[in-house]
């Protein structure tokens, strides 16, 4: 019953009458209940979304369908204008830099900045499309985005940038870190993006935990964790499918990597980390089950059962792990 | 009535405004340690991801059970016996339900919330396998199973199935019958939609139902949403050429449209205006996002420029409107504010935001391709804290 929050004082009435709280107390919480604003915050951003995504896609396939009659350099020169238009807005908006953590100075503010880094994209793209300014060297084409990304990122503080920088630098890699399709895009039968994505996956969660460590913009550390780990783990999976003559060495991999997260959640009270490292170390140990199963003692129609047998039994065993987790990250 | 002990989802609510008032620093520390403790509530309700994880790995159980039960029972049955094994897994979801509910103060667990789903599935299930089961009675029989966990377990997405499930029983019923039927649809849609409405919004100011709050809420967005949809233009008219065979050209309008038109564009215009009004923030998300459906059901007909422009000026209205709306409310403006309100999930919904800006906008593919793709759609992400 937490979903609708909304402040009940005659609760509070209720319990200063108990002499539950004081007279002080009683007094904010009648103060904060008559002076409550109604925040638009969430609404305007999701209109600003919206129309960040409207405008950028629109411009995208107008420029599209029209190339022939408007010209490259017209192109070319209206993105420039609205990338740099949009990062002078930002730069003459934002507070001053730090280390720490600085406010947006508003809700407006993010979305100009998301729309120039944006731009700027298609900018260096439309340039090596077109002009193939940077010839062959393909790695420059997205390293140079990559490079204004994070240092966007960093300079007006803003994850949404930090994200895309992320992603654009496994793209840089070569590899798909994008949310939904990290699974369609990349192809985890080709080794080299195996490898890729562990490498990925370490540099990572290495650099989530520099930041950390040096304190230089702290909050960003779940936004290198998060990406980190969700590759590294998919990657060892893939690692374990694809070389299956070795699978058991490479399961070791990811029970080590389960141990490291298993770790990090206790250090760090993560209850979202002990979820990721359960459901795919539970992945993971589950194809050695099927392997030994069904390939290593060929059973048939009694392995079935075994397999379900051990489906719900592993699963139970999770549960309780869980729930003893749970209960130790609540109390510290 | 309630599976749950009330006393203590009473406590719940004390102990939740506590933790809010905490919060925000209206009441001290150690009050609220103090009147916690007097207010103590004895469920189990772990963490958001411990209660995802639980909740799958309780639907794994089922699902291997299942498997487990057909290959032990099962040695070339046909459907019947199917329908026997769902129903036994049924009756022991069910028994495992109650008893984690009685036994062990499961609320909102997790497995309380599969045990829920599994059991209705499972019923379901069963009684299609019996025989044919006409669409109408498989919504009826959703509905009365909804609402029985609706009651007894106050689970709030349960409210969402029996409005939705009630819906699809009057459609489907009521479109087999004549042609006047078939003609007062939507207005019967609607209005029992609207008494839905006007049902949940009564019955959540009541104290009797006060542990229904959340269930209401939902059922409300749901009636809102089904009052605009049953009178929708588009949905009128692609509903009764689909399921009613009503003949109509590409062209053609559609008998009496202008009605739905109107309701079209007026309906989104008054939710808008009343939450505005009355602060309502139910009805003003909703009805933003029903803008959404005007502009879609006007350019699905009357495509008055092409796709592109009008994606990019509705972009730059957008922008531009959001721009002046911040400017207006620099200074709060008859208590709106464009500032958000300081909460203690924030963080969490900012990674969320991140999340969904990668997800749509990351637009360069790996280096070796060569390929500058323009932003995708779509959007995703987890909830919660972190």
């Amino acid at each position: 019953m937490s979903l609708f929050y909304r402040m009940d004082v005659s609760m509070f009435n209720k319990l200063y009458g108990e002499g539950d709280i004081s007279d002080a107390s009683l007094e904010k919480i009648q103060t904060a209940a008559a002076k409550k604003l109604f925040s638009l915050h969430w609404e305007l951003k999701t209109i600003l979304y919206l129309g960040v995504l409207l405008l950028s896609a629109g411009i995208g396939i107008l420029i599209y369908k029209n190339i022939d009659s408007i010209g490259h350099q017209a192109i070319l020169a209206f993105i420039a204008l609205v990338s740099a238009a949009s990062f002078y807005y930002c730069i003459k908006t934002t507070a001053s830099f730090s280390l720490q953590r600085t406010a947006s100075p508003n809700v407006f503010f993010d979305y100009v900045l998301l729309l120039a880094c944006l731009t700027f994209v298609s900018f260096t793209g439309y340039l090596q499309f077109q002009y193939n300014v940077f010839g062959n060297r393909y790695g420059l084409a997205t390293f140079i985005p990559m490079i204004v990304l994070f240092f966007s990122a960093y300079y007006f503080d803003n994850l949404a940038i930090l994200s895309l920088a992320i992603t654009s630098f496994a793209a840089w890699a070569g590899i798909t870190l994008t949310p939904l399709k990290i699974l369609q895009q990349n192809d985890f039968d080709d080794s080299t993006i195996i490898f890729t994505g562990l490498a990925v996956g370490v540099v990572l969660l290495l650099a989530g935990m520099l930041t950390k460590k040096r304190n230089t913009k702290a909050h960003f550390e779940f936004t290198y964790s998060n990406f980190g780990t969700h590759i590294l783990f998919i990657s060892c999976l893939a690692t374990e499918f694809k070389f299956d003559a070795w699978y058991l060495a490479w399961f070791l991999l990811l029970a080590a990597t389960c141990f490291f997260f298993y770790l990090k959640a206790r250090k760090e009270n993560s209850f979202y980390f002990l979820l990721l490292l359960s459901l795919y170390g539970f992945i993971g140990l589950s194809y050695v089950v099927i392997r030994l199963l069904f390939y290593t003692a060929r059973l048939d129609i009694g392995g079935f059962m075994l397999a379900c047998i051990y489906f719900i039994a592993a699963s139970i065993g999770l549960i309780f792990f869980l729930i003893k987790m749970n209960k130790q990250l609540k109390q510290s | 009535m309630i599976a749950y002990n009330t006393n203590w989802l009473d406590n719940l609510q004390v102990q939740q405004q506590l933790e809010e008032a905490a919060a925000v620093n209206c009441i001290t520390k150690e009050e609220k340690e103090v009147a916690s403790a007097k207010y103590s509530v004895g469920f189990y309700t772990p963490n958001i991801f411990i209660r995802i994880g639980l909740f799958i790995l309780t639907v794994v159980i089922a699902s291997f059970s299942l498997g487990l039960l057909s290959l032990t029972l099962l040695s070339g049955g046909g459907e019947k016996s199917f329908a026997v094994v769902l129903f036994v897994l049924a009756l022991a979801a069910y028994f495992a339900l109650e008893v984690m509910v009685e036994r062990k103060n499961h609320f909102q667990s997790g497995t309380d919330d599969a045990l829920i789903w599994i059991t209705g599935a499972c019923i379901i299930g069963g009684i299609n396998m019996l025989g044919d089961i006409s669409p109408a009675a498989n919504a009826l029989i959703t509905l009365l199973i909804a609402a029985y966990f609706l009651v007894r377990f106050i689970h709030p997405l349960m409210g969402i199935l029996a409005v939705l499930a009630l819906l699809a029983f009057v459609l489907l019923s009521l479109g087999t019958a004549g042609n006047f039927a078939k003609a007062a649809m939507p207005f019967v849609l609607f209005i029992i939609s609207v008494i839905f409405y006007f049902i949940a919004q009564n019955l959540s100011k009541k104290v009797a139902f006060r542990f229904y709050k959340d269930a209401f809420t939902f059922m409300k967005i749901t009636a809102l949403l089904c009052i605009y949809i049953s009178v929708n233009y588009c949905a009128v008219r692609e509903a009764s050429i689909n399921m009613f065979h009503l003949d109509l050209e590409k062209n053609d309008e559609l008998p009496f449209g202008w009605i739905f038109w109107f309701f079209t564009i007026f309906i989104p215009i008054v939710y808008i205006y009343w939450g505005i009004k009355k602060k309502e923030v139910v009805f003003l998300r909703v009805g933003l996002l029903l803008v959404a459906a005007i502009i879609f059901t006007v350019r699905y007909y009357y495509a008055v420029m092409p796709m592109e422009i009008a994606m990019a000026s509705g972009g730059a209205i957008l922008i531009t409107g959001a721009y002046l709306l911040i400017q207006y409310l620099r200074q709060p403006i008859n208590g709106f504010t464009s500032e958000a309100i300081a909460d203690n999930q924030m963080q969490g919904k900012l990674n969320i935001e991140a999340l969904v800006i990668a997800e749509t906008f990351s637009g360069v593919t790996p280096a070796s391709d060569n390929n500058f793709g323009g932003g995708n759609f779509g959007g995703g992400g987890a909830s919660g804290d972190f």
